[in-house]
C-alpha cells in the first residue's frame, strides 16, 4: 500500500520537476519563438508524464502547465493577468489537448501493463502445468504447488487435501500450531457448506483467506493463507490463485487415479504371482506324494507276487520322496514364517566351527561322502548370531553348492571378519550360474533353466535371503558359468563381544 | 538288538496321532519291544502306573495334559527312560522336557534307525569300558584308571576341565547332555550365565581340536543346537 502512494507521490513531483524543465528550456527559446508555440513543450511534458506515470500525474502536468505557461511567457510576463484574450484559447487548447493525450496515453500503458501480466500469468501457470506434469507423486506435486504459489504471494501458505474422510494438510513456512477455526473454515468448505458464501472464488475469514480447489466439479482440496498485513491480494492476483488452484486440483486428481490404477495392476499382479506360486506349490507337493501312494500301493496289492530287487526299489522310491517332502513343506513353512514376519532372529554368542560343523551334519546323506574343505580365518572370534537360522541358511547353500556341480568336485567354505562384517563364502567348481539370472535365483520358486533335472523347491536362497537380512545382512552370487558358483554371505557381528582366546 | 535282549522290552508310546502309534507299535515290535499305546496324557499315565514299562516314549503335544506335567508325574515315583518325540522345532521345549526328567528327544519326522539308537543309549545298563574302565571308539580311546587319553595311540593331552567333560559325555554316550547339566557337574553352576557359556563352548572347541580327526566336521562330539552336545555311539 504505502509503495503503491510513494510510487504515485513521485509521479507527481516528476511531473512537476517536468514543467519546470520544459519552462527552463521556453525560457532559452522564447526569443525566437512566439509564445504561443512554447505551448508545444507543456504539451511534450504532458505525453511523457502520461506514458511513465499514468493518467493522475499527466493531468496535473497538463493543469500546471496551463499556469505555468500563463505566469511565465504570456505576456504581461510573471502575473497570471492575461493581456491579449486570444491567449484563452491557447490555454483550453493545451488544457483539453493535455487531457485527451492523458487519457489516451494511460490507456495505452494501462493495457500495456495488463499484457505484460496477462504474460507473467501464463508463463507462471505454463511453469505450474510443465512442474505438475512432472510430478508423479502427491507429496511432489503439493512442493510444486506451495512453490508457485510463493512466487506470487508472501504469506503462510497451507494446502489441504481431502484423503478419504480425513484431510492432510502441508504447510510451507516453518509447522505452525493447527488452527482450529482454520481446520473448521476448510472441512466446511470441503463440505461444500460454504459454496454459497463464496465471493470470486476466494473466502476471507478471521485474517485467513482459502482457496477451494475443484476438479471435475468437486472440492478436492483447499489452499489457505495466513495473516499478511503488507500484502493485499488485488483481482489480478485472486483470478491467478484460482487459476493455480484450478490447475493444481486437476493435477492432484491425476495423480490419485495415476495412484489407483497402479494399486490395481499391483493386486493384479499380485493375483497373477499367487495363482502362479499355487499352481508350483500343488505340483511340487503332489509329485512325491504320487510316487509314494504309487509304491505303497503297490507293496500292499501284489507284495506276494513282487521280485525281492523291485520291493526293495519301491521301498526306498517311497522312503526317498517321503523325506524330499518332508525337506518341502520344511521349505515351504520356513518361507511362511518369514514372509509373516514370524521369524525373530534369536541373537547368541555363536562358535561358527560349530554352526558349519551341525550344517554339515545334517547334509551328511546328502553329500554322500563329497570333500569339503572348511577354512575358518583364526581371528573369527565367536559370532553373535542366530545358531538355528544361520544353520539352515548353511544347510541350503551348501546343498545347493553339491547339487549343482559334479559329484566328485570339492566344495569350500571360507569364513572370515573384516571391518565387523562377517564373510562366509561358499564355492563349488560346478556348472555356475548364467549372468541373467543371478538376481533371479533368490526369487521364490525360480530355478535356473538350464538344470531342469535338479530337484529343488526353488525356495532355499530366498528363505537364506530373508534370514540373512533379519540379520542386517547381505546375500549375493558371484559366478562363472562351467567354472564355478560363490555364494556370499556377509553380516555384521560387531553385536559379538567375545572372542576366542 | 535282539541278540542283546534277554527278555522283550516292555514299550510304552503316547501320541495323539494314531497313524504314528500304528506305525511306531509295528516297528518297536519287530525290533523285539513288546508295545502299549496310549493316545492321551491321562491314559499314559494310567498304564504307565499298571503295567511298569521299560521305555517310554513320548509326545509333547498331547490333546488333555502337556507332555511335560506327564514327564513330572512319571519321575515323582519311577526313574524309567522317556524319550521325548516332538514336532516342534523350538529348543526350549526340549530343553523344558530334559529339565523335567526326559532323557533323550527326537524330532519329528525321524527315521526309525535314530530312534533305536536312541532306545539303546537310555536303555544301556553297564557298557563294556565300566568293567574295563577302558573306553574305545573309532581311533580314540580313554582309559579312565590312568587318565590316558589317546587317538591313533598317541596320547593326547587334556585339561582337567576338558577330560571332566569327555568322562561325562562317554559316561552319557549316545545321550544329549545339555548345557545345564554339563555347567552342574562340571562348574557347580545352577545358572547359566555369559562368561561360563563361552567357557562352554571354547573347552567344547579345545577338546575338539585334540580327539577330533577333523574338528570342523566333528564325529565323536556332536552339537545339539540349543539343547547340549552328544557322545555319538557306535561308531
Amino acid at each position: 500500500m504505502n509503495k503503491l502512494k510513494k510510487y504515485r507521490y513521485y509521479g507527481y513531483l516528476f511531473s512537476s520537476g517536468l514543467v519546470a524543465l520544459m519552462s527552463l528550456l521556453g525560457e532559452f527559446v522564447q526569443r525566437y519563438f512566439n509564445p504561443t508555440n512554447l505551448v508545444m513543450l507543456y504539451l511534450l511534458a504532458v505525453i511523457i508524464s502520461a506514458n511513465l506515470w499514468g493518467r493522475g500525474p499527466s493531468i496535473f502536468t497538463a493543469v500546471i502547465s496551463v499556469i505555468t505557461f500563463d505566469f511565465l511567457f504570456v505576456p504581461p510576463r510573471f502575473t497570471l493577468t492575461v493581456a491579449d484574450t486570444q491567449y484563452l484559447l491557447t490555454f483550453a487548447g493545451l488544457l483539453v489537448v493535455g487531457i485527451v493525450i492523458s487519457e489516451l496515453a494511460s490507456k495505452m500503458r494501462e493495457r500495456a501493463i495488463e499484457a505484460r501480466n496477462r504474460e507473467v500469468q501464463t508463463v507462471a501457470l505454463y511453469d505450474l502445468s510443465r512442474d505438475l506434469a512432472g510430478a508423479l507423486s502427491l507429496e511432489k506435486a503439493v512442493q510444486v504447488i506451495l512453490f508457485h504459489i510463493k512466487k506470487i504471494s508472501d504469506s503462510d501458505l497451507t494446502v489441504y487435501l481431502r484423503e478419504g474422510e480425513s484431510v492432510k494438510s502441508w504447510n510451507s513456512g516453518p509447522s505452525r500450531p493447527e488452527d482450529e477455526h482454520e481446520i473448521t473454515v476448510v472441512s466446511q468448505i470441503l463440505c461444500g457448506e460454504r459454496a454459497g458464501k463464496s465471493k470470486a472464488g476466494l473466502f476471507a475469514e478471521s485474517g485467513f483467506r482459502y482457496v477451494p480447489m475443484r476438479a471435475s466439479g468437486k472440492i478436492i482440496g483447499v489452499i489457505s493463507f495466513g495473516q499478511d498485513e503488507n500484502n493485499e491480494l488485488g483481482p489480478e492476483k485472486v483470478r491467478m490463485l484460482e487459476a493455480i488452484a484450478n490447475q493444481a486440483a486437476l493435477a492432484i486428481e491425476r495423480i490419485k487415479l495415476l495412484e489407483e490404477n497402479r494399486q490395481i495392476e499391483l493386486l493384479h499382479e499380485k493375483e497373477k504371482l499367487h495363482s502362479a506360486l499355487l499352481s508350483s506349490i500343488s505340483h511340487d507337493l503332489k509329485t512325491p506324494l504320487v510316487s509314494i501312494t504309487g509304491s505303497l500301493s503297490s507293496l500292499l496289492r501284489k507284495e506276494k507276487k513282487l521280485a525281492l530287487s523291485v520291493r526293495q526299489e519301491l521301498i526306498e522310491t517311497a522312503y526317498e520322496e517321503s523325506v524330499r517332502m518332508n525337506r518341502y513343506v520344511g521349505h515351504l513353512l520356513d518361507m511362511a514364517r518369514i514372509e509373516a514376519g514370524a521369524l525373530k532372529v534369536n541373537y547368541q554368542p555363536c562358535d561358527l566351527r560349530e554352526i558349519i560343523g551341525v550344517a554339515l551334519e545334517e547334509l551328511k546323506e546328502r553329500l554322500n561322502g563329497r570333500q569339503v574343505r572348511v577354512e575358518i580365518s583364526k581371528e573369527i572370534g565367536e559370532v553373535s548370531v542366530d545358531f538355528f537360522l544361520m544353520t539352515k541358511v548353511l544347510v541350503n547353500i551348501i546343498d545347493n553348492a553339491a547339487k549343482y556341480s559334479p559329484p566328485d568336485s570339492s566344495i569350500e567354505i571360507v569364513a572370515k571378519t573384516e571391518n565387523g562384517y562377517l564373510e562366509i563364502r561358499v564355492i563349488d567348481h560346478g556348472y555356475g550360474i548364467p549372468a541373467r539370472d543371478l538376481e533371479r535365483v533368490f526369487d521364490k520358486f525360480y530355478r535356473v533353466e538350464k538344470t531342469g533335472h535338479v530337484q529343488g523347491t526353488g525356495l532355499g536362497l530366498s528363505i537364506c535371503r530373508g534370514i540373512v537380512e533379519l540379520h542386517g545382512g547381505r546375500i549375493w552370487i558371484e559366478s562363472k558359468e562351467n567354472i564355478g558358483t560363490s555364494v556370499i554371505i556377509n553380516i555384521p557381528v560387531n553385536r559379538a563381544g567375545v572372542k576366542l582366546p | 538288538m535282539k541278540r542283546h535282549v534277554k527278555k522283550r522290552l516292555k514299550a510304552l508310546v503316547v501320541d495323539d496321532e494314531k497313524s504314528i502309534r500304528r506305525f511306531l507299535t509295528a516297528a518297536l515290535s519287530s525290533y523285539g519291544y513288546d508295545v502299549l499305546e496310549a493316545e492321551n496324557a491321562g491314559k499314559a499315565i494310567e498304564l504307565f502306573f499298571s503295567f511298569h514299562p521299560d521305555i517310554l516314549i513320548l509326545d509333547l503335544g498331547l490333546p488333555d495334559i502337556d507332555g511335560i506335567e506327564v514327564i513330572r508325574k512319571v519321575r515323582e515315583k519311577a526313574s524309567t527312560p522317556i524319550i521325548i518325540l516332538s514336532v516342534r522345532e523350538d529348543e526350549t521345549d526340549k530343553i523344558a522336557a530334559l529339565d523335567a526328567g526326559a532323557d533323550d528327544y527326537l524330532t519329528k519326522p525321524f527315521h526309525i534307525e535314530e530312534l533305536l539308537a536312541r532306545l539303546r543309549a537310555v536303555l544301556r545298563r553297564g557298557s563294556s569300558w565300566e568293567q574295563t574302565g577302558i573306553f574305545r571308539c573309532a581311533d580314540l580311546s580313554v582309559d579312565f584308571d590312568r587318565r590316558l587319553v589317546e587317538v591313533k595311540g598317541t596320547e593326547v593331552h587334556l585339561t582337567p576341565t576338558e577330560y571332566d567333560i569327555l568322562r561325562l559325555l562317554i559316561r552319557n554316550e549316545g545321550r544329549v547332555v545339555t548345557h545345564q547339566q554339563i555347567l552342574r557337574e562340571i562348574w557347580n553352576k545352577d545358572e547359566s550365565f555369559e562368561g561360563v557359556d563361552h567357557l562352554l563352548r571354547v573347552t567344547i572347541s579345545n577338546l575338539r581340536n585334540k580327539i577330533e580327526p577333523n574338528p570342523e566336521r566333528p564325529a565323536f562330539i556332536i552339537t545339539e543346537p540349543g539343547v547340549g552336545y552328544r557322545l555319538r555311539s557306535g561308531i
